[in-house]
């Protein structure tokens, strides 16, 4: 792992003989903010995941498996430092990652404004599923010409004694 | 009677049993589901929901009325619903019926072994099946036999269902639009679809068949029992070895006994067995109706490789039904020259999910995480179509359910294990039709295409753990689904399957527990079926 400056291309946080998290400086809520942003980045008019301000939403212990595993100074970091850091951290603590990684797309696509962004670029209604539902087109009336137009191919048993 | 287990099986079998006047109970270890109240897609969190609370997989749920199955030995893992309706609550309702050939493949093809009965013998109870709970499509598929008109019209293939059908044309593939266990009309009393996507979450419409919104109100009605969250431990037997009742956990805990003339375990193919392998006794050492060693073995699954194309046009993959669009089957029936026994089917799927779906990959692989994520979103979310290739498993008695040593549910009972590796004719099949798959989405137009070859998340049929046949060496149950051993012991439900078929096995479970159901009744008169 990345610990003691080790992780694949970390940043000068790494290099420095800090070690993980456990002597890292910055609180967790501070850390995950900017962990967020790396994860799911700004995107058009919209802030990166922890500027929209989803670090609220993510239980404590959903989050401390990467934060532990940190370089320290992980948020003066430029971006493409705070990734390698990130990518390091995804290779040494998978589980770990995946977890965080998991709850963190919850929570940014669950919310009110992502939502709203989706809708207006792909046409997806910004609502749950029902009670509304959705329009479905109807069939192409000749999309059954061709295997309508098939002899009865099924391999029948009915002279099959066994 | 006594029925255990109020799913696909026991919901049918038990409104037959009361139809045909008998007083029936049913013990059933989870509850009800209000749909007008409890019905996850109504709400913005649904896709929160699916992941946790709502998770096919109860090792993942371990929700109360759950057990858990120990799945360390298993490449396939476990997904079912356990409370009234049963898997159904989650299931996406496909509903092909086994074609003929399914019943004859040692016969035909040299490999299992045939059924005690043929397609024909079982054509009857299907159609019952059909227009008791409605089953949208088109009759007239030349790939089948004929069948009786559909209920209700068929679902819309919708855009990428349109586009796979061009393509299959243009290869020479056959395909057709399913039968769907779904109202596309209004029909029995419930409701039509509108197209909201996540059937695995339950229809709050109720156009979507489960046995809690279709057999079980006509059953308690007619005045059956239904039990809710009371677990079964044991099936009991008298100094004969006969079924007297069952041993059970009712809500509060407390250990009860209901006493029955007959007992139909209709538990799934998992927990059939299970309950079986529990109840050993002096004429049962090695489990209830076990003399061939057979119960719990010869576990099928339907292995999936699994292939989805992403396309440059926005296909509004969310609208619609998810498991299916339109349906192949054009290389079910056995060609050796491909280079193995048997085939599989292609279910053309919207498997895209909404965006939390997209981002945390359920059929797909979940999405990148950094600066490559928008632009991968944008790419993917309402862009795809995926091919199922569901693949016919043969049986190997060393795929198995077995009662797990330390393992146990909530009541102390212990839990199942599955041991399940797939079979080398399975991995071939499975190879080839993903090589078709691929085929098929580069005559679409797909831009790109990613290749599953088994998706470890499709135990969803679990079948021949107590399979039927003449032999009572050979088999657990005959021809009717009595059990050789046990003169007054029935099983419903996957457990009968003989061999497992290349397509979903519920319209065929159920019209067995119907069958299964008739050959009780007759029993029950007087006249016994002949053997
Ligand atoms: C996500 C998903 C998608 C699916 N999609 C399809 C599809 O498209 N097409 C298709 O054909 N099939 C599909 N299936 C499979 C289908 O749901 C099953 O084939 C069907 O439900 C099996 O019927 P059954 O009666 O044997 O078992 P179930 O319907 O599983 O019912 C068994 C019942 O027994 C109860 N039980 C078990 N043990 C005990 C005990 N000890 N005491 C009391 N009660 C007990 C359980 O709680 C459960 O309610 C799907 C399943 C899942 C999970």
């Amino acid at each position: 792992m990345s610990g003691k400056g080790a992780g694949a291309g970390a940043g000068p946080g790494a290099g420095t003989d800090a070690g993980p998290d456990a002597s890292a400086p910055g609180d967790p809520a501070t850390l995950l903010v900017a962990v967020l942003d790396r994860l799911l980045p700004p995107h058009g008019d919209l802030p990166g995941a922890g500027g929209l301000g989803l670090a609220a939403q993510i239980l404590p212990e959903r989050a401390e498996g990467v934060l532990a595993q940190l370089p320290a100074g992980f948020t003066a970091l430029a971006a493409a430092e705070q990734t390698a850091a990130l990518a390091a951290v995804e290779q040494a603590a998978l589980a770990a990652f995946a977890l965080l990684l998991k709850f963190a797309y919850i929570a940014y696509y669950r919310d009110p404004r992502v939502m709203a962004r989706i809708e207006q670029a792909t046409g997806y209604a910004a609502r749950p599923p029902q009670p509304l539902g959705y329009e479905l087109e109807p069939a192409d009336p000749t999309l059954l010409d061709v295997v309508k137009a098939r002899a009865p191919h099924y391999r029948d048993t009915r002279e099959v004694t066994r | 009677m006594l029925v255990i287990g109020a799913g696909a099986a026991g919901g049918a079998l038990t409104w037959r049993l009361a139809q045909g006047g008998l007083r029936v109970v049913c013990l059933e270890q989870g509850g009800w589901i209000d749909w007008a109240h409890d019905a996850p897609t109504s709400g913005y969190d649904w896709e929160v929901i699916r992941e946790t609370s709502r998770h096919p997989n109860p090792n993942v749920r371990c929700h109360a009325w759950d057990y858990p199955v120990a799945d360390a030995d298993t490449e396939i893992k476990p997904m079912m619903w356990n409370g009234v309706g049963g898997s159904l609550v989650h299931w996406g309702a496909h509903f092909p019926r086994l074609r003929p050939s399914d019943f004859r493949v040692r016969t035909l093809d040299g490999v299992a072994d045939d059924w005690p009965l043929d397609y024909y013998e079982l054509e009857p109870y299907y159609d019952l099946n059909d227009r008791m709970v409605g089953v949208s499509g088109l009759a007239g598929d030349p790939g089948n036999p004929p069948r009786s008109p559909r209920q209700t019209p068929p679902v819309s293939p919708g855009r990428g269902g349109s586009i796979m059908a061009r393509a299959f044309d243009r290869l020479g593939w056959h395909w057709w639009l399913p039968d769907i266990a779904i109202n596309t009309e209004p029909y029995g009393g419930r409701g039509a679809c509108n197209n909201c996507g996540p059937c695995d979450l339950g229809c709050p419409q109720k156009a979507r068949v489960s046995t809690d919104v279709t057999y079980w109100p006509l059953a308690i009605g007619l005045g059956a029992e239904l039990r809710s969250e009371c677990r079964v431990a044991e099936v009991t037997v008298d100094e004969h070895g006969l079924a007297t009742g069952a041993t059970y956990f009712d809500r509060d805990g407390r250990l009860l006994h209901q006493r029955a003339a007959a007992v139909v375990v209709c538990a799934n193919g998992v927990g059939t067995p299970r309950l079986l392998l529990l109840s050993q006794s002096k004429h049962h050492p090695n489990g209830l109706a076990n003399s061939s060693g057979l119960v719990g073995k010869r576990l099928m699954h339907h292995p999936t490789g699994f292939v989805t194309g992403v396309f440059d046009e926005m296909l509004e993959d969310w609208k619609g039904n998810f498991s299916q669009a339109i349906v192949c089957q054009h290389f079910y029936e056995t060609d050796l020259a491909r280079g193995f026994v048997r085939g599989f089917q292609m279910q053309c799927i919207r498997a895209g999910g909404g965006p939390v779906g997209t981002a945390v990959g359920q059929y797909l692989a979940g999405l990148p995480w950094g600066e490559e994520h928008h632009h991968r979103f944008a790419e993917q979310f309402g862009r795809t179509v995926s091919l199922t290739v569901t693949s016919e498993d043969l049986p190997e008695e060393t795929n198995a359910v077995t009662l797990d040593a330390e393992l146990k549910d909530g009541n102390g009972i212990p839990a199942p294990r599955l041991h399940y590796r797939v079979g080398d004719n399975t991995k071939r099949m499975i190879a080839w039709g993903v090589d078709r798959a691929v085929e098929a989405f580069q005559e679409a137009g797909a831009k790109r295409i990613v290749t599953q070859q088994l998706v470890e998340s499709a135990g969803f049929h679990f079948l021949g753990t107590a399979r039927m046949g003449d032999d009572p060496a050979d088999s657990v149950l005959d021809r009717w689904g009595r059990a050789h051993d046990c003169a007054n012991l029935w099983v419903g439900g996957g457990s009968p399957f003989v061999t497992g078929a290349g397509l979903n096995p519920t319209s065929t479970i159920m019209a067995l527990a119907l069958r299964t159901a008739d050959a009780i009744l007759a029993t029950a008169k007087g006249r016994e079926v002949a053997g």
